[in-house]
């Protein structure tokens, strides 16, 4: 009996405290925002996958293949390791080469790629593969079968006349198509000395002229396939190749989910990405409430400035992509004149009609909300309790790796008059050009996503 | 003593219509006002801060019960400083004892500065009650409306307490309160 008795009190006890709890959340009603689920192909073993290696076999390649005094000839380094990062990333490799069309390459061929005579053709030029390079065709292979991961080796020299209309669009439906499964495009741009001839650079009359002076130029590495496999060929041609100082190379990934993460799946917002002024204030609180809601509690003067929260850009950012140009805040704020929680009932909060609460800014480190900068806490009534619920979204793209590689661009107008100053470092045709295309189906890709939700519960003191 | 009583009683008949005034307000304030009242309505169109309220989700309704509590308090200080202030000098002034020349201008310098200080007092009050964050329901008021409230304030009770004081001072310092010598000879 009395046994019973301590049973029953104690479960009286447990369930009074479960009640005063749950009070305790204090908050009005609201929806959390689903996450935007952020496209990233889960891997498959890499026993499964296939790497896919496409040269290309157009003649202005030959001059990477043959040694320039005086400069590090990463392309034939570069090339004889490829074979390996391949295998890391995949179980069987294909090796072609690309031109007018797509040529498999026998394994035994494979060392001739960092020849001359690969790129040498002997039958009329109707016949031959090294007249022309049609970059479209790889990713058309790409697009077929997206399961593998694809290579492109290739100076990426293409005309304007490449980039217009029926041409473009054969580079950029499959490319498209390859964004919106989730794969993304990884360029790895690196300088590499040159010795041979330039073909086809445009001159203002209309025609094309050759340049044989150049001792270094870039050459790219196109890679086609989930940003993990990216990023570890990325790693490996880092570690191997480009330790050197001096080694000159330029990375970017084309994706459309620069995202890396939600921050509330995995409960990564803490009370460091507050101000010490809420982690200070008087009753300062943090929680989890529904599971992935972070609530920050705390008292506050309706004297204080506005309330940071700041998130470092290396957490939501996929590293080495164009990042977000354009950041959304979407929020709410709920009232009530009943400060103490245990006295409040839902009717009592109140929704705030003013929409523009906060703002939110980006640097190159972080990305920083100011809660109550556009609405001041001295203009919302003190004396109440405050609920306020903020979801950011990356709105827009950004075009970061169009700056990364505009130093090795030059237009198709500009082409004829660099050429004539003889340069020893020549620029890649169109180069931006390229790049914007790329982005530009990317951003068409690209959805809204949610970064992170966050809420304040706050009693405003006068 | 005499005397002094019937300045008191005359003080509160110069009180009196001003000061029910002022009482029916703090009554009706106590009480509350119906929604649809013409006080009701002229609070919610001119007095209260609609349009930060809406922002809030809140109406009139919501905020009614803080700003007539701010009311009544506040006009239960005014009135209670005036009423003090008037009796106050009703019989102070049979205390005045001057007989030195130019008696008359000394009188009114008394009554000047005593009257200064109601009137100072009298901001005071209204300031800490609409400037300060002392009443919650001061957020809730217009600017326009803190105005009224102060301008109406002022205006009612320095009448009230200059009907107090013209009446109820002493019959040989009256020509300390302005205007009050040409009071007929039956006050």
């Amino acid at each position: 009996m009395h046994l019973s008795f301590i049973r029953f009190l104690a479960i009286l006890i447990i369930s009074t405290f479960s009640i005063v709890e749950a009070k305790d959340n204090c908050a009005p009603e609201f929806n959390l925002a689903k996450p935007t689920s952020i496209i990233q192909q889960e891997n498959k073993d890499s026993t499964d996958k296939s790497v896919f290696i496409y040269f290309d076999q157009s003649l202005s390649m030959q001059g990477y293949t043959k040694n320039q005094p005086g400069h590090n000839n990463l392309y034939v380094n570069v090339i004889d390791d490829l074979q390996q990062i391949a295998e890391n990333v995949g179980s069987k490799t294909y090796y072609h080469s690309f031109g007018k069309s797509i040529v498999p390459i026998k394994e035994n061929k494979i060392s001739q790629v960092i020849k001359p005579s690969f790129y040498e053709c002997t039958g009329s030029a109707a016949d031959c593969n090294n007249q022309e390079s049609k970059i479209h065709l790889p990713f058309k292979m790409a697009k077929a079968n997206p399961d593998g991961t694809y290579i492109i080796v290739t100076d990426l020299f293409l005309s304007s006349k490449q980039l217009v209309g029926g041409t473009l669009s054969q580079l950029t439906k499959p490319l498209k198509s390859i964004l919106k499964k989730g794969k993304s495009v990884g360029i790895i741009g690196v300088m590499s000395s040159f010795n041979g001839t330039i073909y086809d650079i445009p001159t203002n009359e209309g025609g094309t002229v050759s340049y044989t002076e150049a001792q270094k130029r870039p050459f790219y590495i196109i890679v086609i396939g989930d940003q993990k496999e990216i990023n570890q060929i990325k790693k490996n041609l880092e570690e191997q190749h480009f330790s050197d100082p001096e080694d000159k190379y330029k990375y970017s990934l084309i994706t459309s989910t620069p995202i890396l993460q939600n921050l509330n799946d995995k409960k990564l917002i803490t009370e460091n990405n507050i101000g010490s002024k809420v982690t200070k204030a008087e009753n300062f609180k943090f929680d989890y409430i529904d599971e992935t809601l972070p609530v920050y509690k705390f008292d506050i003067r309706n004297k204080s400035k506005s309330i940071k929260f700041k998130i470092k850009n290396s957490d939501i950012i996929v590293k080495g992509s164009n990042g977000v140009s354009n950041f959304k805040i979407e929020n709410t704020l709920w009232s009530s004149k009943e400060d103490k929680c245990s006295k409040i009932n839902d009717d009592d909060w109140k929704k705030d009609k003013r929409i523009s609460i906060s703002k939110i800014n980006q640097n190159e480190q972080e990305l920083t909300l100011s809660m109550f900068s556009e609405v001041p806490l001295k203009k919302i009534f003190w004396g109440r309790k405050y609920f306020y619920m903020v979801d950011i979204y990356a709105e827009k793209p950004g075009n970061a790796s169009e700056e990364t590689f505009k130093e090795w661009s030059v237009r198709d107008a500009d082409a004829e008059e660099f050429k004539d100053g003889n340069p020893v470092e020549f620029k890649t045709l169109n180069l931006t050009k390229i790049i914007k295309i790329l982005n530009s189906v990317a951003n068409d890709e690209f959805q809204p996503t949610l970064i992170a939700s966050l809420a304040l519960n706050f009693n405003l003191l006068k | 003593m005499v005397n002094i009583l019937k300045s008191l009683l005359l003080s509160l008949i110069g009180l009196g219509p001003f000061a029910a005034i002022s009482i029916f307000f703090i009554i009706t304030m106590i009480v509350g006002l119906g929604p649809d009242s013409a006080l009701a309505t002229y609070f919610g169109d001119y007095i209260i801060n609609s349009e930060s309220l809406a922002d809030a989700g809140d109406s009139f309704e919501d905020v009614s019960s803080y700003l007539f509590r701010f009311m009544y308090e506040l006009n239960i200080a005014l009135l209670s400083l005036t009423v003090v202030m008037t009796l106050g000098w009703s019989v102070g002034s049979h205390y005045l004892n001057i007989d030195a020349p130019g008696k008359a201008k000394i009188y009114f310098i008394h009554w000047a500065i005593f009257s200064g200080i109601f009137i100072a007092l009298l901001f005071g009050i209204v300031f800490y009650f609409t400037q300060s964050t002392a009443y919650l329901a001061q957020q809730f008021l217009s600017g326009g409306g803190k105005t009224q409230i102060i301008i109406g304030s002022l205006v009612l009770y320095i009448i009230m307490y200059y009907a107090g004081v013209l009446l109820g001072t002493a019959r040989f310092a009256r020509s300390s309160v302005l205007l009050a010598n040409k009071l007929p000879g039956g006050f």
